[in-house]
């Protein structure tokens, strides 16, 4: 039996002449936690999505997504539909649009259950409940009978994941899973995940712009920038010995407690530019443009280079690592 | 507060209530107080950040401070001269002293309109005089942006230089005040810290007083000197970053700088690296 949970290889995703996803390859293992970092149009949801399989008409795919002994990217609606919320579910940005806005969650997250592991109404009512119990939700009784514009943000997300983890899935992707939420939300529904994904050792994909949660969330990270990967490794290699300028402008442009000296006088380092859209994306780097370190060689195309940190760059930085 | 100067723009004691839809035929309308006896001053020059979650009243200060709502009860001053009960010409000077920036720039403008037709809306909307196509330009070269862009129409930009037009808007009839609502939480990472440090310039080239709204408090202490902490709709603590950091007072403004994620630290505030 695989040892992985997903093994993305060479996917391509694209629409019409735009590729929007250029060739991007990873494996989660199970009980791994994955994060993918990048700004919007960097491809990193719609990578999500041709995994899920839920990209919309006419975007076309190309490469292997395996899971659970399948390519996904072969497979029928039908097998994927059964794979879908039962060994792979995903938690998306927005609850208040990704619930059902005329159901009650109670029955939306029996329907799961019901669904894929074909259990009576009684036994699923009564591991819904104790789903919610787990996410920490205060009286899950009522909970349960109540419609999704009753509930919090917070309170929301929590459901999306207790209806992720209903059939102990052997992967999770999240994508951008605390972006809508109120800061102090943030991180009760980020330990959430934390504990589920420990105990029931699955594999997670978490998707995000926000650095700080990637580095307290997960092992492992891969930078997106214009449909590829241009670094990937440990995140206590690529957060603190950034190979690739574009990492390193990032993680500096952030503003922390750390970096700035809190009246009001510092100055952010900032990349210059901007993402360059998807229909002038150029056949080399796609940083070029923005990169003080960019060269003549930079009009080819970089290749992942590496063992463990890897980098798709030319000019790499210098790692201060010792020996290195 | 510095005893000297009076503040640019002050709310006294202001709540501000909303009748919410009735609940039986015979009672009365419920009512929402959304803003509690809040007291808020900025100086002129000063950059003074707004920090708390969604439903606190940081939208409805942010309307009263702007001139949009007038609160239920309370005091709201500019230049020290009440606002509401002013005369038209000081309220006319209160509408081109105080200018907005949302968060969302791809929803603030019209899609109709080139960016020169946009950036002439608040000259003509506020009958300001004078070569207008000249305080067009002027505003372009302080935000940063060439004169090509004023035949562009909104969805050629992205979302950062479009945040730029934004701000470029709101500068053009000369303000004393520039209230930000979120101005960056809709932009990119990387783009950020570029709109941040523009705002910044800005701000002390042209002696503005800046109002920060926003629910990250890591940028808010990166652009503002002193920070007011609201929640349910009563100011809980001011303070300059600093102080609020190292030391917060309530037990609130502490779970907000506790919540705060920073690269290297794990979910329980633990170093990780």
């Amino acid at each position: 039996m695989e040892t992985f949970a997903l093994k993305v290889e060479n996917l391509v995703v694209a629409l019409d002449d735009l590729v929007a996803v250029r060739g991007v390859s990873f494996t989660i293992e199970k009980g791994e936690r994955w994060g993918l970092v990048g700004e919007s149009g960097a491809g990193k949801s719609l990578t999500a999505l041709a995994v899920m399989g839920l990209l919309q008409d006419g975007w076309k795919t190309s490469g292997h997504v395996w899971h659970d002994g399948i390519d996904l990217l072969q497979a029928s609606d039908k097998t994927l539909s059964s794979r879908r919320g039962r060994t792979m579910s995903m938690v998306f940005q927005d609850p208040t649009t990704a619930l059902n806005p005329v159901a009650k969650v109670g029955k939306q997250i029996t329907w799961i259950l019901r669904h894929h592991l074909k259990v009576n109404k009684k036994e699923a009512y009564e591991q819904s409940l104790e789903l919610l119990n787990k996410m920490n939700l205060p009286r899950p009784e009522s909970i349960m009978d109540s419609y999704p514009h009753q509930l919090s943000g917070g309170q929301r997300q929590r459901i999306m994941i207790a209806m992720a983890l209903a059939c102990y899935p052997e992967l999770i992707i999240a994508d951008e899973p605390t972006t809508a939420l109120d800061v102090t939300v943030q991180k009760q529904v980020l330990r959430l995940l934390d504990a589920a994904v420990s105990e029931r050792n699955c594999g997670l994909l978490l998707i995000t712009h926000d650095l700080p949660v990637i580095a307290a969330m997960c092992e492992n990270v891969a930078v997106m920038y214009g449909g590829r990967i241009v670094e990937t490794g440990a995140i206590s290699e690529v957060f603190t010995n950034p190979r690739h300028p574009y990492t390193k402008g990032l993680l500096a442009s952030q503003p922390t407690l750390d970096n700035i000296d809190l009246d009001g006088g510092t100055r952010l380092p900032s990349i210059r530019g901007s993402v360059p859209p998807l229909h002038a994306m150029p056949p080399g780097c796609a940083f070029a443009e923005r990169c003080d370190f960019a060269t003549e060689r930079c009009k080819e195309l970089p290749e992942l280079d590496g063992e463990t940190h890897r980098v798709a760059c030319w000019n790499p930085l210098m790692s201060t690592a010792e020996g290195v | 507060m510095d005893q000297t100067q009076t503040p640019i723009i002050q709310t006294v004691g202001v709540c501000q209530e909303y009748k919410l839809p009735r609940t039986s035929i015979f009672g009365e309308r419920p009512i929402l107080a959304a803003l509690k006896d809040v007291d808020f001053y900025a100086m002129q020059g000063e950059s003074v950040g707004i920090v708390g979650e969604s439903g606190a009243g940081k939208s409805t200060l942010t309307r009263i401070l702007v001139g949009m709502e007038k609160p239920t009860s309370g005091v709201f001053t500019f230049k020290n001269q009440e606002v509401w009960s002013s005369a038209d010409d000081f309220k006319k000077e209160f509408r081109r002293s105080v200018q907005m920036v949302l968060q969302n720039p791809r929803s603030s403008f019209d899609p109709r309109m080139t960016i020169a037709q946009s950036l002439l809306q608040p000259l003509r909307g506020l009958e300001i005089e004078g070569d207008h196509q000249a305080r067009i330009n002027v505003v372009l070269e302080q935000v940063g942006l060439g004169k090509d862009s004023l035949k562009k129409y909104p969805y050629e930009f992205s979302g950062g230089q479009l945040q730029r037009v934004a701000i470029a808007r709101a500068l053009i009839p000369d303000p004393k005040v520039l209230i930000a609502d979120e101005p960056v939480s809709a932009l990119d990472v990387s783009i950020q810290a570029q709109v941040l440090n523009l705002l910044n310039d800005l701000v002390k080239d042209l002696n503005l007083t800046l109002i920060l709204i926003t629910h990250d408090l890591s940028v808010v202490s990166y652009a503002t000197s002193r920070v007011a902490i609201i929640v349910d709709g009563r100011i809980e603590e001011v303070d300059s970053p600093k102080a609020l950091f190292r030391n917060p007072k309530s037990a609130i403004a502490k779970s907000f700088v506790d919540s705060v994620l920073t690269v290297g630290k794990g979910i329980e505030g633990e170093s990780l690296f």
